[in-house]
């Protein structure tokens, strides 16, 4: 059978066995969970996660000092400052009064943990490594004392 | 001009041409996309104007991180929008169903609509008012806005225009 080559000279099969050497290479530094490396223009932020309708008291098993990552990519995003909830809120509408109000349920609330880490900020971005963190994204956070899908509810930079 | 064996004038391949072409092509298309001028006239280029964008029915924790000073971008193409130069907070309101089958536009407590007015610098050819060289705001479309500390997904163009 003729071999095909491009332009006589190139083999397609290598062309894209590069390409797919490139592609892993690429799939594992995104997905690697480095520790975390504090570059020369960093600077110290705070940010609170909010994980919605945890059973009331999951904040009391959440200790300062723990390691806090990012569930998806493994991510070491800083470590836990602080921990509290507070009563969880969900919409009811008040018929007699014509207002959607915000009613707290009994045995939930929301867990807020407080992170602290170093992060390279710029207009754009709060970066902390390969993760940005922005007040009302959706994050998937763990460390050793929980794991849970909230968002992040304030960003502060020290 | 093609020979027997598929070469042009006995010394390029066709079927090499063609994949050149085509590479040629998509890489020529995604050029200009990024950097070529629409079609029309340039009335103003490097002008001021205002974009004001709506986030309905947020929680007060987003509010608070939206300050006057922030830069904020679009978040697909990173591309900045403005400066943010006013904040207007208002009560936001949603349909409100109700058990004898009516329905009303009830007040959400908690809940809150931001209007966040930004000072832009773009051009305005043939009346539309474009950032980032290509990117026209148009009021009423959706749009993504981030800023350091703040993404707000749901953003509507509310108003955009050359005074507040």
């Amino acid at each position: 059978m003729r071999k095909y080559r491009l332009f006589g000279l190139i083999n397609p099969v290598d062309v894209l066995l590069v390409i797919l050497v490139v592609l892993v290479v690429w799939a594992g530094y995104l997905f690697s969970a480095p520790q975390q490396v504090v570059a020369d223009n960093a600077q110290r932020v705070r940010f609170t996660i909010e994980l919605p309708a945890r059973p009331e008291g999951f904040h009391e098993g959440i200790r300062p000092g723990g390691v806090v990552f990012d569930s998806v990519r493994g991510l070491n995003i800083g470590h836990v400052v602080d921990a509290y909830g507070l009563p969880f809120l969900e919409d009811a509408p008040d018929e007699a009064n014509n207002v959607i109000r915000r009613g707290a349920v009994e045995g939930l609330e929301f867990t807020y943990i407080v992170v602290e880490a170093w992060a390279v900020v710029t207009d754009y971005a709060t970066e902390i490594g390969q993760y940005v963190v922005r007040v009302n994204q959706e994050i998937a956070a763990r460390s050793v004392d929980f794991a849970g899908l909230g968002f992040i509810t304030s960003v502060e930079h020290m | 001009m093609i020979d027997e064996k598929g070469r042009l004038f006995k010394r390029v391949s066709v079927v090499d041409l063609l994949i050149v072409l085509a590479f040629v092509a998509v890489l020529a298309g995604f050029v200009y996309r990024q950097m070529a001028p629409s079609i029309g006239v340039i009335i103003r280029a490097d002008e001021r104007f205002y974009v004001t964008v709506q986030g309905a029915g947020i929680r007060h924790f987003i509010v608070d991180a939206v300050e006057v000073g922030d830069v904020m971008y679009r978040r697909h193409s990173r591309q900045p929008i403005g400066r943010v130069v006013d904040i207007r907070v208002e009560t936001a309101y949603d349909v409100m169903l109700r058990t004898d089958g009516t329905a009303v536009l009830a007040p959400m407590e908690g809940r809150y609509d931001i209007f966040i007015t930004m000072e832009s610098a773009g051009s305005i050819r043939d009346e539309r008012f474009l950032v980032g060289g290509n990117d026209h705001i148009a009021r009423g479309s959706e749009i993504e806005l981030v800023s350091n500390r703040v993404f707000l997904p749901t953003g509507e163009v509310y108003f955009v225009g050359e005074r507040p």
